[in-house]
């Protein structure tokens, strides 16, 4: 069994609003294989992004262990503690704010290889551009590598941003929604390029998003987290989760989401929540997050203590929901939907 | 207008910008028509003319615009027929939100947050010609409940206390407040999440049945679009290349831009899926490609098609499309159906 | 030899001519004829200027500008198809240099070009050099007019000294009899001289400290921003007065740094707002993730994003120290010696100039020149803006 890659052992992150104190993280526990594909999938606010961030130790934790390699993250030292730094990779969402618009791309791609003394010698250092270029699919690359980033289009700037993650050659690449600004018809074959390069190169890949079903089609042989308010509630392989969904919450995005095929959309099952509103974090409900939305809520039980991730009858992967790792049957109590309320 | 039930009539419209390097030709030649209760989706990437188009129905453009050629023609429920171009400028005024409404793109987030929603209600009834401020909020009680909101919180609320999903809500009912018959709405699930997205589509399609709305419905979202609409239209730098019956466009599609689309969104419903991206990037528009101005991204392409422009004509009833090679289109499409179909 | 003291002498020109030779030959041997002489010119005229210290940069850059307008990149390995074993990444010394050449003289013209394109900021930028020239060149083609009284000038029923516009003078006579044009000539060198000092060691501590400030955060910064926040509660211009009466200035560079002590609170915390801004972005992230260290961080990837407004921040350093030191000799707190535009504001007014209107251009010289100048600077910065936009720089 391999030795994971990055560990999370029960953390916790919170943020400094004014006065108040707001938890973004709670009792996050991960474990990452090396060249392994894992999703962070879930709606704005449950702090996929933190975690992305934690994972590549740019930010750090209120509370918990992060491990790499093993050893915690705070163990590393001197040059170690570079070596750390460097083997995880950040690719951003937003492709205009993630390249230094004063620097050409081969400037960008130069200075780490430069800096980190990856190749010696200048013919060196424009032959190791030529092949992070191809290796991107940005070919020709001398059509690419005089050019300012305002002279490229976003999917382009996406590659770019990827291949500088690569100058240092990294063991694990964090893309957050790093495809979700770039047109529809490019985002394929972005994400079939980190297929790729993940199969050449040996990295693995936390693919953060919104998009379920994006990150069906590029974790299929991977796993899935599902995240709400800051927790993970939901674990396992995509195929499972995506085909039978285990926690509410899960099931309400699935069946929320509209397809590409008429037929099947308009006749899609859709759930019904209790009440549409979205709990802020400075008041997250008790017991289990989701207990005011869940058309399955079990009053005494779900409200009471915070559902741990455990394996559930009948389920192939992790589920933070105690009715269902207790083995009963889901059943809908309030059927009608709620207006908004107060 | 021949039919009695054609609400709105684009022409031959093209649209250009002033840029810089040169005049843009943002929308070339689009010819359509919108009935009465019909929901038109205009599918298209950034850069294609879709959001141009839209504003030009209410005559938004800003100043570097300018309408070049083309007629847009609108009928009122009284049966009158008004040349949309050809309003003076309290005319417009009248026509835009008591004809003619539009809920912008990303608007939820640029609502003014010092002016409550109480205020937006009023303002907006007073600029298009109802001075009566009891029968707005009376209106506007109604639409608040339609469009799932709790009045007495929402209305005298600041944009700032309410949710994403909320606000763009308060926008839909604002865009219905003088009963137009023709409401435009660009990108208006784009900036929200899933669930949230999930509410304004049934809220959108309850109004739709519920108050007979022709509705246009800008987007690039293609699922959204084959949930909600009768007619689906994509759009390519700045061509309509395609019009037609949802189930016709999804399902026969006859041109390749569509078809590249189609293969480029996942499905959640499939297993494990084969998808492919369109290599390239949309042309320029300032001095573009002659012939279709997709041929150089397209996996069809002839020597007809880097030439020609190819016509817009109807391959079925009332389905329309503009390719040379509409007929090896389908039936690649109906390759991949077989395909899947076996495959589940 | 060396520096101003060549200005408008023959061995200024010599030394100009020695250094444009070397445009001038390059230029001929790549057939670049146009632009070898104006590199000529430009080499000429900067040795006339500044005999060596001007010569030999502009031995460089005309170069480069020469050899930019004939390079082609011949065997620039990314723009051939080839496959990659079959390309040479690998270039010589001679080519490496020939390729900075280029890239500076392709810069050199693109700035021109910007300086020329924006109307307003050309004007400025006319207005800036004909200031420069005035008080460069001219002390040297103009004589002071120094003498104490010059009774021979008066004009006959005439009650004082003073005069208006003549054919002799053009801007008149003073109090004293004297030229006003020499005056003028004579008396901005000192002015202009240390208001850009001080406006140089204003943006340097203020970048400096803004760049801390900002970047590391915590205690540097609150005791940085407490320090600003309490040089700026301090009421400016009364406190620069008080201090020059204290304290004695030997040399004007003092009272440059004078100035510029008071002045650095406004910009550094607008450098810090920057920094903090910038130090959010994505590609700051990335660069620490990359782990390329603090300093590569502040001055290249944080730094080149603010160039341009450091650089419109000194101009208008520049501007305030003109009018700084304006009001202190107007209100006699540094110790004057003529010619100088605010002594003749000064001595102006003592000497009832407000109520002659004869003496009305000793008057209004200086403050037309300062005005003028000031306006110049201000222009200017459009075309600056223009220069530093990325945006514009590839337009090449």
């Amino acid at each position: 069994m391999n030795e994971p890659l990055v560990e999370l052992h029960h953390v916790y992150r919170s943020f400094k609003q004014g006065r108040t104190s707001v938890q973004v993280l709670q009792d996050v526990n991960l474990h990452i294989a090396p060249n392994e594909i894992l999703c962070l999938v879930g709606e704005s606010g449950c702090g996929k992004t933190t975690t992305g961030k934690i994972i590549t130790g740019l930010l750090d934790v209120s509370q918990g262990t992060v491990c790499y390699k093993g050893r915690p993250v705070h163990d590393y030292k001197g040059r170690e503690h570079r070596a750390y730094r460097r083997a995880l990779q950040i690719v951003h969402q937003d492709p205009f704010a993630s390249l230094n618009p004063a620097h050409t791309v081969g400037q960008i791609l130069s200075f780490p290889l430069k800096h980190h003394g990856m190749v010696e010698g200048r013919g060196a250092v424009r032959r190791r551009i030529w092949e992070l270029l191809t290796l991107v699919d940005l070919t020709p690359p001398g059509d690419i590598v005089n050019k300012y980033p305002h002279q490229l289009s976003g999917g382009q700037r996406q590659r770019v941003s990827i291949a500088r993650a690569l100058t240092v050659q990294p063991e694990l690449i964090v893309a957050d929604e790093a495809v979700s600004m770039v047109d529809v018809s490019i985002r394929i074959s972005l994400l079939k390029m980190l297929h790729r390069l993940r199969d050449e190169l040996q990295v693995a890949v936390v693919f953060i998003t919104h998009d379920l079903a994006l990150a069906k089609y590029f974790a299929w042989e991977g796993r899935i987290a599902v995240m709400y308010l800051g927790r993970i509630i939901e674990i396992g392989p995509v195929p499972d989760i995506i085909g039978s969904p285990a926690h509410p919450y899960t099931r309400a995005l699935i069946s929320a989401i509209p397809e590409a095929d008429p037929e099947i959309t308009r006749s899609k099952a859709r759930m019904q929540l209790r009440s549409e509103d979205i709990p802020s974090l400075t008041k997250i409900p008790t017991g289990c997050a989701f207990h005011p939305r869940c058309p399955f809520f079990v009053p005494g039980t779900c409200d009471v203590e915070v559902p741990p991730l455990a394996n559930a009858p009948g389920f192939a992967q992790q589920v933070a929901c105690v009715p269902l790792t207790e083995g009963y049957e889901l059943r809908q109590h309030q059927p009608e939907s709620v207006l908004d309320g107060p | 207008m021949a039919e009695n039930d054609v609400v709105l009539r684009v022409q031959d419209l093209s649209i250009s910008y002033l840029a810089p390097r040169g005049r843009v030709r943002a929308v070339s030649r689009v010819s359509f028509e919108l009935h009465k209760g019909e929901t038109l989706a205009l599918i298209g990437e950034s850069g294609c003319g879709k959001s141009t188009l839209g504003l030009s129905l209410i005559r938004l453009l800003p100043v570097t615009g300018r309408i070049d050629s083309g007629a847009m023609l609108y009928q009122r429920r009284d049966g009158k027929i008004i040349d949309i171009r050809k309003l003076n400028k309290n005319q417009v005024r009248r026509f835009r939100w008591a004809e003619c409404a539009m809920v912008f793109q990303g608007a939820l987030n640029s609502l003014n947050p010092v002016i409550r929603i109480r205020d937006m209600v009023y303002d907006t009834a007073r600029a298009h010609g109802e001075h009566n401020p009891n029968k707005a909020r009376r209106r506007a009680m109604d639409l608040f409940q339609r469009v799932r909101l709790d009045f007495e919180r929402v209305f005298n609320a600041y944009p700032h206390q309410l949710s994403g999903g909320m606000r763009q809500r308060v926008l839909i009912a604002l865009g219905l407040l003088l009963n137009p018959q023709v409401v435009i709405l660009d990108e208006p699930t784009t900036a929200v999440d899933i669930l949230t997205q999930r509410t304004i589509i049934e809220v959108l399609k309850s109004i739709k049945d519920e108050f007979d709305l022709s509705i246009i419905f800008i987007s690039h979202d293609l699922s959204v679009a084959a949930e909600m609409a009768d007619t689906v239209a994509t759009m390519y730098a700045g061509e309509m290349v395609e019009i037609g019956p949802v189930n016709e466009v999804f399902y026969r599609p006859h041109h390749a831009y569509t078809l590249g689309l189609l293969e480029a969104v996942p499905r959640l419903s499939v297993g494990a899926e084969e998808l492919s991206s369109i290599p390239g990037s949309p042309p320029d528009l300032i001095e573009p490609p002659a012939g279709c101005k997709f041929h150089e991204r397209c996996p069809f392409v002839t020597e007809s098609c880097q030439v020609e422009l190819p016509p817009f004509v109807a391959v079925e009833d009332t389905h329309r499309a503009a390719c040379f090679e509409s007929d090896r289109v389908l039936a690649r499409a109906l390759e991949i159906h077989d395909h899947e179909r076996t495959a589940r | 030899m060396i520096g101003f003291q060549t200005i408008a002498t023959t061995s200024g020109l010599i030394i100009g001519a020695v250094c444009g030779l070397i445009p001038l030959m390059v230029g001929i041997r790549l057939r670049q004829w146009k632009p070898a002489l104006i590199g000529f010119l430009a080499c000429l005229f900067s040795g006339f200027a500044c005999g060596f210290l001007g010569g030999l940069p502009m031995i460089i850059i005309a170069t480069a500008v020469v050899i930019s307008y004939s390079y082609i990149a011949k065997d620039d390995p990314f723009l051939s198809r080839a496959s990659i074993d079959e390309v040479d990444f690998e270039e010589s010394w001679q080519d490496s240099i020939l390729r900075q050449m280029s890239s500076l003289g392709r810069t050199t013209r693109a700035a021109t070009r910007a300086l020329i394109r924006n109307k307003a900021g050309f004007i400025g930028f006319i207005g800036v050099m004909f200031f420069f020239f005035m008080t460069v060149f001219g002390p040297s083609l103009i004589d002071y007019d120094g003498q104490a009284h010059y009774y021979d000038r008066m004009k006959p029923g005439a009650i004082t000294l003073f005069q208006g516009p003549s054919r002799e003078f053009p801007l008149g006579l003073d109090y004293q009899g004297r030229d006003v044009l020499s005056h003028m000539v004579h008396g901005g060198q000192k002015l202009i001289i240390t208001a850009v000092q001080a406006g140089i060691f204003t943006t340097i501590i203020a970048v400096i400290l803004g760049a801390i400030a900002g970047l590391i955060g915590s205690i540097p910064d609150r005791l940085l921003t407490g320090l600003s926040n309490f040089i700026l509660t301090i009421p400016q211009f009364p406190l620069l007065v008080v201090l020059a009466s204290i304290i004695e200035f030997d040399q004007r560079i003092f009272l440059a740094l004078l100035l510029a002590v008071l002045d650095w609170p406004t910009l550094m915390r607008a450098v810090r707002a920057q920094v903090l801004s910038l130090r959010e972005r994505d590609y700051v992230e990335a660069a620490i993730s990359l782990d390329l260290g603090l300093p590569h961080i502040i001055v290249r990837e944080v730094l080149p994003n603010m160039i341009s407004y450091i650089v419109i921040s000194l101009i208008f350093s520049i501007r305030g120290a003109v009018y700084s030191q304006v009001g202190l000799v107007f209100l006699g707190m540094v110790p004057f010696k003529e010619p100088d535009w605010g002594v003749m504001i000064y001595m102006g007014r003592q000497q009832g100039a407000l109520f002659l209107p004869e003496a009305s251009s000793m008057l209004l010289s200086p403050i037309l020149a300062i005005a003028l100048f000031q306006l110049s600077l201000v222009l200017f910065t459009r075309s600056l803006e223009e220069l530093f936009n990325p945006r514009l720089r590839a337009g090449l």
